[in-house]
Formats: C-alpha cells, sequence, structure tokens
C-alpha cells in the first residue's frame, strides 16, 4: 500500500519502497498538496499558483503536465485497480477510491475533545517524528511555504493537546508512571511552563517518589535561571517546600507509623573476590528493603558503593536519574565509609539481621570491613555465622 | 593553530627599548627571551653577552615593551562568530537591513545569513521588521537576526522553516491571521537561540575562532578570560573551550557561566560565573539601580535573584572553594553581591579564593570599602565610559546627574580595591590600548587614573585575577615570555593620545606570534 508520512521528513513509500527519495521537492511537494486538499478538485490554475508561481503560463502548464505523468508512471494503482489521482481537463485531485496511508489525514481525523481511547492517543503520538513537512522549503513559492507554515503551527498544537490529553486520562486512571513519561516529552517542548512543572511535580509526589519531585524541581528551577533569568513562580515554590517537609518526615513516619521493621537478609562470600561480600549484602538490602528509602542516602556514597555494586546504580537510575559519570576506580576507604553509612541509613528504619553464609570464603576486604562494623556495636545490627 | 615553541637553543632578544616590568615602575632597556620564558632583562649594553647566540634581534626603537595584555572579560565563542555574522548595528530603516542582507546574499549565495546588533529604536519604523519585509530582500536562504541585546529574534519565511521553531512556546508573535510574524521573543527565544547556537557546529566555532584570535593579538592580547555558556550564550561554547583551549595561540582562562557547581568541579576549573546576571543593562534600563532611570520615571531596573537565593549559591561557592565572578552593573545589585559575600564569608571564614565582581559600573563608597574588606576583585570595562559616559551620551540619558558616580577607577583604587580590566568583547571592540585610554581619559575627570594603574589593569592585576600572577603579567625573569612592543612611549605620548598607539610586535610564550616591526 502507499504510505505518505508528512510529519518529520516527508516519506512516501509503496509497499516499503521509497518513492520521495526519487523524486523532485517539487513533485514531492504536489502530492503533499494534492493530499491535504484530498476531497475535494483542485484547479489546475490553483496549483500552479501554488507550486509555479514565477512561470509563464505555458511553462507552468507543461510543468503541471510532466509531474502528473511522473506521479502516475511511479504510484501503482492500487489492489483493485485504482489510480492515485485523478486528473481532468481543469482540475485534479486524488482518487478517493484508491486505498493509502496518511499520518497527517490520521492526526486529523484526531478530535481535541472526546477522544478518551488511550492506546488510540499514544498511537496518534507516535506519528510525531518530527516538524510537518521538514526541511521542505520552496524558493519564490509564497502560497506553499505559507501552508506549511501554518500546517507546522498546528500540528505542534495538535501535539501539545495530545500529549496532555494523554496525562490527563493517565492521571485519572492513576498511572502515574506513564503519566510522568508523557509529561517528559512535553517538558522536552515546552521547557519553562509551570503549569507542566506543577503537574509532574504534583505526580512524583502521587507516586511517593518525592526525591524524584525535588529532583525535578532543581532541574526546572536551574533551568529557568539558566536560559531565562527568573525564578519559578510562587506556587511551585510552596508545592517544592511542601514536598521538602514532606521529604523530612519519611523517617519520622517510618519510625513512627511502622514502628522498626525488622531486616532479614542471607548474604554470601567468595574467596579472593574482593569486595563480594559487601556487594551481596548490598544487593540483598536492597531486595527486601524499601528501595526507595534506601536510595535516599547521599548520591555520592551510591556512586561510590555503585562502583562495586552496579546494580545499585541501576536502582537509583529508575527512581531518580542516570549518575553522571560513573568511577572508573575508587579508593578503599571511600567504598568502606560509603557501606557503612548506607547500613547506618537502613538502621534508621530497620533492625539487620544479617546471615553470612560460608563466611570461611568471605575475602579479605570484606573481612575487615565486618570487623570495623562489630566495633561500631550498632545494636540495630545483628550478624549471624 | 597549536602553540609551537621558540627556538630553544638561542635567544631573541628585545633591545633599545623602554620595557616596563611592572613592578615597582622599574622600567629596563633589554629583554633576553629564551624558548617560553623570559631569560634576563637589563640596561644599556649589556644584552651583547646574548647576541652571539641570538637567534633574533627586536629593535624597539626607543618605544614601550609591556607585558602580553590580559583582557579580563572577554566572550570569545560569541565574538568570534559575531565577527563573522552580519552586523546591523547602523540600520536605520528597513531599507538599510535590506541593503545590508541582499548584499550578503550575493557576496555567499545560498548560506544562512545571521544578523546582529539590529536595534528597533533606531529605526524610522520604530518597529522590527516582519518575515514579510525580510523575504524581499532574501528568500533563497534562512535570514536569522538577533536584537541589540539577543532578547529578539527576527527570521525570514525560509529561517521559520529552516529551523526548529517552537510555536507552542509564549513568545512567538501571530498575526491577526494566527500566522507568525517571524517575530520571537521571551521563551521560544530562548530555546530557539540555543537550537540555533548549538547547531553551530565546532568546526565552524574553531575556525571563527581562529580568525578572531589572529585579529585580537594586533591588539597586543596574549591570554583572555573566556565568559562562556549560560544563558543567552550556549554551553556548547563552553564546552568548546574546555575542549580546545590548549589549540590556540593565546592563553585562554575559561569562566563557566552556570550555577551547576558539580559539573564545574568535575572539570577542575576551580572558577565560576563570568556574565552571571545580577541584574541588566543600563541600555535596556534593566540594571538595579537605587534611582529611577532619568528618562524613565518610574523604573529602576530588577535583580535577578532574591538576595537568599543568592547568598545559598555564593554560600555554595566558598564551601567549594570555588572561585566566583559574578556580573553587575547598578549599586543595588552591586549590593546584592557584596551582600551575599558578607553572609557566605562569615558563614564559612574561608577567603582568598579571589572573587570577582564583573562590571561593576555604580559602586558608592560604602561598597567599595566591603569590597575591599571581602578582598573582591572588580573587573571593570574602561571602554564603557569612552563609548557611553558622559552626560551627552547613553549614562546621561538613562541615569541624569548620576552619570558623574559610573567606574570611578580613582576612588577604587584608592580604597585598595585590585581592577582587572576587560573588554566585554564583542560589546566593546577588544583593544587594551584603548581600554587604557579610555580609564585614564575618563569623562568624570576625578574618575580617571594614571597610565600606569591603567596597564597594570589590563597586566598584572588581569593575571592575579585568575590567579596565574606567577607567571605572567610582568617582565621577571622566569616568568612566560608575553610581550607586547608598542610603537610609542606609552608613558610619555599624552594622555589624548594613548588611543592612537599601535602594537607593532605581539610575543606569545617567546613565540613571536605577531609582528609588524621592520
Amino acid at each position: 500500500m502507499l504510505t505518505i508520512n508528512m510529519l518529520g521528513k516527508v516519506d512516501i513509500n509503496y509497499e516499503g519502497t521509497s518513492i520521495a527519495d526519487k523524486t523532485s521537492s517539487k513533485l514531492v511537494a504536489l502530492i503533499c498538496l494534492l493530499v491535504l486538499n484530498k476531497s475535494r478538485d483542485m484547479s489546475k490554475e490553483k496549483i500552479i499558483a501554488y507550486l509555479w508561481p514565477d512561470s509563464n503560463e505555458e511553462a507552468a502548464k507543461s510543468n503541471l503536465r510532466f509531474n502528473l505523468w511522473t506521479i502516475k508512471k511511479i504510484i501503482p494503482r492500487d489492489a483493485k485497480g485504482e489510480e492515485f489521482i485523478n486528473v481532468g481537463k481543469d482540475y485534479c485531485r486524488i482518487n478517493q477510491k484508491y486505498k493509502f496511508y496518511c499520518d497527517k489525514i490520521e492526526l486529523d481525523k484526531y478530535k481535541a475533545y472526546g477522544e478518551e481511547d488511550i492506546e488510540k492517543l499514544v498511537k496518534l503520538k507516535s506519528f510525531f517524528k518530527g516538524d510537518f513537512l521538514e526541511g521542505l522549503y520552496l524558493r519564490n513559492c509564497n502560497e506553499f511555504n505559507e501552508l506549511i507554515l501554518f500546517e507546522r503551527v498546528a500540528c505542534q498544537n495538535r501535539q501539545v493537546e495530545i500529549l496532555k490529553k494523554l496525562v490527563t486520562l493517565y492521571e485519572g486512571q492513576e498511572k502515574y508512571e506513564e503519566g510522568l513519561q508523557i509529561l517528559n516529552e512535553i517538558d522536552v517542548i515546552e521547557p519553562y511552563n509551570e503549569n507542566f512543572a506543577f503537574q509532574t511535580i504534583t505526580m512524583y509526589g502521587k507516586l511517593g517518589n518525592r526525591a524524584g519531585a525535588i529532583n525535578y524541581y532543581k532541574k526546572f528551577e536551574n533551568s529557568l535561571r539558566r536560559n531565562l533569568n527568573i525564578s519559578p513562580d510562587k506556587e511551585l515554590k510552596i508545592l517544592y517546600s511542601n514536598m521538602l517537609e514532606d521529604s523530612c518526615d519519611i523517617k519520622d513516619s517510618h519510625r513512627v507509623n511502622n514502628k522498626r521493621k525488622k531486616l532479614e537478609i542471607e548474604s554470601r562470600c567468595i574467596n579472593n573476590v574482593e569486595y563480594f561480600w559487601v556487594g551481596d549484602v548490598v544487593n540483598k538490602i536492597m531486595e527486601k528493603g524499601d528501595k526507595k528509602y534506601l536510595l535516599e542516602v547521599d548520591k555520592c556514597f551510591i556512586s561510590d558503593l555503585g562502583f562495586i555494586q552496579s546494580d545499585l546504580l541501576l536502582e537509583y537510575e529508575k527512581y531518580y536519574s542516570p549518575i553522571q559519570n560513573r568511577l572508573v576506580a575508587v579508593p578503599p576507604v571511600r567504598i568502606i565509609n560509603a557501606f557503612i553509612k548506607f547500613l547506618l541509613h537502613a538502621t534508621d528504619i530497620y533492625d539487620m539481621h544479617i546471615k553470612v553464609v560460608n563466611k570461611e570464603n568471605m575475602d579479605v576486604m570484606s573481612q575487615n570491613i565486618l570487623n570495623h562494623i562489630k566495633t561500631l556495636n550498632s545494636e540495630s545490627i545483628f550478624f549471624e555465622y | 593553530m597549536k602553540k609551537k615553541g621558540n627556538n630553544m637553543n638561542g635567544y631573541t632578544l628585545i633591545i633599545n627599548g623602554k620595557c616596563l616590568s611592572m613592578v615597582d615602575e622599574i622600567q629596563y632597556d633589554w629583554i633576553a627571551v629564551k624558548s617560553h620564558t623570559i631569560y634576563d632583562l637589563g640596561y644599556g649594553e649589556d644584552y651583547k653577552k646574548y647576541a652571539e647566540q641570538a637567534v633574533k634581534i627586536i629593535d624597539a626603537k626607543g618605544a614601550t615593551v609591556l607585558p602580553g595584555f590580559i583582557d579580563s572579560h572577554f566572550h570569545v565563542v560569541q565574538a568570534a562568530i559575531n565577527l563573522k555574522s552580519l552586523d546591523l548595528s547602523q540600520a536605520k530603516s528597513y531599507s538599510d537591513i535590506g541593503r545590508l542582507i541582499s548584499a550578503a546574499r550575493d557576496s555567499f549565495p545560498r548560506t544562512p545569513i545571521r544578523g546582529i546588533r539590529l536595534d528597533e529604536q533606531q529605526l524610522k519604523e520604530n518597529k522590527l521588521p516582519t518575515r514579510m519585509v525580510l523575504d524581499k530582500y532574501c528568500n533563497d536562504a534562512p535570514v536569522f537576526i538577533n536584537s541589540v541585546e539577543y532578547q529578539k529574534s527576527v527570521l525570514n519565511t525560509y529561517a521559520m522553516l529552516y529551523y526548529k521553531i517552537p510555536f507552542t512556546l509564549e513568545g512567538i508573535d501571530f498575526d491577526e491571521n494566527q500566522m507568525p510574524t517571524g517575530i520571537i521573543t521571551h521563551h521560544a527565544n530562548a530555546i530557539l537561540r540555543e537550537n540555533v547556537l548549538r547547531n553551530i557546529p565546532n568546526e565552524r566555532r574553531m575556525d571563527a575562532v581562529e580568525s578572531l584570535i589572529k585579529n585580537i593579538v594586533k591588539k597586543g592580547i596574549t591570554t583572555v578570560n573566556a565568559m562562556e555558556g549560560g544563558r543567552l550564550y550556549s554551553d556548547k561554547d563552553a564546552e568548546f573551550i574546555y575542549d580546545n583551549f590548549n589549540q590556540f595561540q593565546i592563553d585562554i582562562a575559561l569562566f563557566y557561566q552556570t550555577m551547576d557547581i558539580n559539573k564545574v568541579k568535575e572539570m577542575n576549573l576551580g572558577r565560576i560565573g563570568g556574565s552571571f546576571y545580577i541584574d541588566g543593562t543600563f541600555s535596556a534600563r534593566t540594571a538595579a539601580l537605587s534611582f529611577d532611570y532619568a528618562d524613565c520615571p518610574g523604573s529602576n531596573g530588577g535583580l535577578n535573584y532574591t538576595q537568599e537565593e543568592l547568598n545559598e549559591f555564593v554560600l555554595e561557592c566558598y564551601v567549594n572553594k570555588m572561585q566566583l565572578a559574578l556580573y553587575t552593573i547598578g549599586d543595588r545589585a552591586i549590593e546584592q553581591a557584596i551582600a551575599a559575600h558578607e553572609y557566605a564569608l562569615e558563614k564559612t571564614g574561608i577567603s582568598g579564593l579571589r572573587h570577582r565582581l564583573e562590571h561593576v559600573e555604580l559602586p558608592n563608597g560604602s561598597q567599595i570599602k566591603r569590597a575591599k574588606e571581602l578582598g573582591l576583585i572588580f573587573s571593570m570595562t574602561p571602554t564603557y565610559e569612552y563609548l557611553w559616559g558622559g552626560p551627552n551620551k547613553l549614562n546621561g540619558e538613562r541615569l541624569g546627574e548620576h552619570y558623574k558616580d559610573t567606574s570611578p577607577l580613582c576612588e577604587i583604587i584608592s580604597e585598595g580595591v585590585i581592577i582587572c580590566g576587560g573588554s566585554d568583547c564583542d560589546v566593546t571592540p577588544a583593544d587594551p590600548l584603548l581600554g587604557i585610554y579610555s580609564a585614564v581619559n575618563h569623562p568624570v575627570k576625578k574618575h580617571g587614573i594614571s597610565v600606569y594603574e591603567a596597564i597594570k589593569m589590563f597586566t598584572v592585576n588581569g593575571a592575579y585575577a585568575i590567579f596565574e600572577e606567577d607567571k605572567k603579567g610582568t617582565l621577571e625573569t622566569g616568568k612566560l615570555a608575553d610581550i607586547v612592543i608598542l610603537d610609542q612611549d606609552i608613558l610619555h605620548i599624552g594622555e589624548s593620545k594613548l588611543k592612537d598607539i599601535k602594537v607593532l610586535t605581539t610575543i606569545k610564550s617567546g613565540e613571536i606570534i605577531f609582528n609588524e616591526l621592520k
């Protein structure tokens, strides 16, 4: 089937074989023009005014004739034997019986108010591979260029409408992860929009990801500062400070509401593999504990521990943001310090019971660290061998 | 254009000069350079002991020889790209704009045209042209025009379709038919500028910067402080300088204009800021004043940060032991910056970081004293006074009688605050001798300084302001051979003729990079 994609660089292909690549810009423009006017006859005079405004009448008519002939030649009839274009004496148009697909036509079917089908909206969203007729400009064809500009504005507005609608629908269905993904896409188009920033922070809040909300706010604030030299508005600042207060309450809520929980893990050792036991303990704590809380330990400790346990970095990236510039080497003292900080952070809400299987195989570094932890005499960490 | 070493085995001798060492006003007759550094300095005919092994002897013919100039505030990439752009500052009407655009189009057919410095106040139509107007003069290449302070852009239709325009953002101007007029401001302008600047390939940056440097070495500049990245600029510029700083004929000290302390720490720059805008400009009436603008009663500019926000950031710089350069023009902005430094110093007790205030156009007496207490350096642009100072130019127009208070260089130096000099290129020309002239011939006589003090701004003080006084800024044995030979005796030519002095030779790290001495 013939496919015409106008959102992004124009792509016209028949059964997957590109046609646009083999044709001139004027021919591509002619096809697009006819598709945009698919439901009506276009007078040849009008087409000439769009595409050959500065040619004399004879030359323009000849150009149009040649291009219509070329279209006929390169675009095959459809399965039912229909031609793509009907050409009359003074007019031409797309043959309404000809079956073809065009992203712009599909997009035009979208009605802003009333569409509630998420799947359909996600499909529409996927059409936007770039600007309308990206890269196309016809010298001296002012009317045609105006048409592109007009459609480009309309398409961008449509894109934002669709994304906004999706956010609303996801929020209504309490699908906050999906909602945040869409808000991220909106952020690329409208990076300084405080309403979207407000929605993003609120949605992080609803997900219970306060750190995510705080990180986002800082990023947003930096971008306003850097590019516009302004601060976020008052409403957003209040939302942020509320978020900060809530964040401080996390530990307390764990303590007060949930009381102290018991966290039991079973750790393993491998001889001669440096830090194996330490890495295993981190992994097991992450598996069984409240990941979101555990990852709130200072980012630099996550980064240092991530040197020996990359799963920790992956978890961190899932919840927050990628850690830039992963470390290629970390001095042992920093790994030890980071591990202790991580354990102590965990003991703020947990009583830890760490069972060590095959302790005799524990590597030397882990052994030293274990000995050091014992000297801390923490009442919240109990080791069993 | 990589730096090359000098002949390692021989000497380059500069003789018969008035070699101002910029140390205790000591003046030598000759300098012997070996490899990258100054090997010896002396008097009379003592140089002859090196003559036999000299690969080059330069006769300064009794003119002044100085340390290479340090321009302490310079937008390298922006200035370089602008040098290759179409200057519309003289356009007084749409037809002027059209004439210039048509000429550019004819010189480089089908090449995107970037116009700069268009001042709508200066146009007889008193408003920016629309894309339709620009289309009349050029419709076969994208035309992208920036207003004088980069706050607005105008594009022809080709450019509207060529660049990625964020039509849904605030700042796209639409006509009554809901079609974009081509005039872009606010958020949309910020995004558009960023997109356009980011899409400039680094080869073009390199080409532009190399051309720029070829020009500025003719003015005796051997080191610049590059203020790059951030608002109105592009972070890609800062990264370009960071990646290529050792590829140029002169030294470039990068100031990254960002609030991202962690990023700057990772880059090991040790300094942050530059044109880190606490306020705006006199010209746009956005500089923060303690009084109303004379030509716009009720308006006294604005601060871009709350005191609390600035305190927090400055404190973070102190804690991270990072030298900070803050852009301040009006007295309210200077007050806010000084208060933030006082706050951070009190909290941390950390001193010696040589923090800088850039431009500092309107400081009052008490602020100068407090800056001295804090050890702040003022990085100033005396050429502002030459271009806009005095009662009958911009400062008089905007500030009324307060024009008398701008850039009080003499008072600042008397209080003991160190001033380093810059051009803010390309806001003013990259020409330290013009800067020296402007500092000496201040339109408000009492603010003018001696020629020697003015030279210090562009040499020894410039080196101090980037922690490089151990290797440059003076003519002393062991220091880098960054040397400028003038065509006159700068101390005796007469103050009014300072700007007519020419640089004849520029030597960077022992290599002659510009020479017009026969």
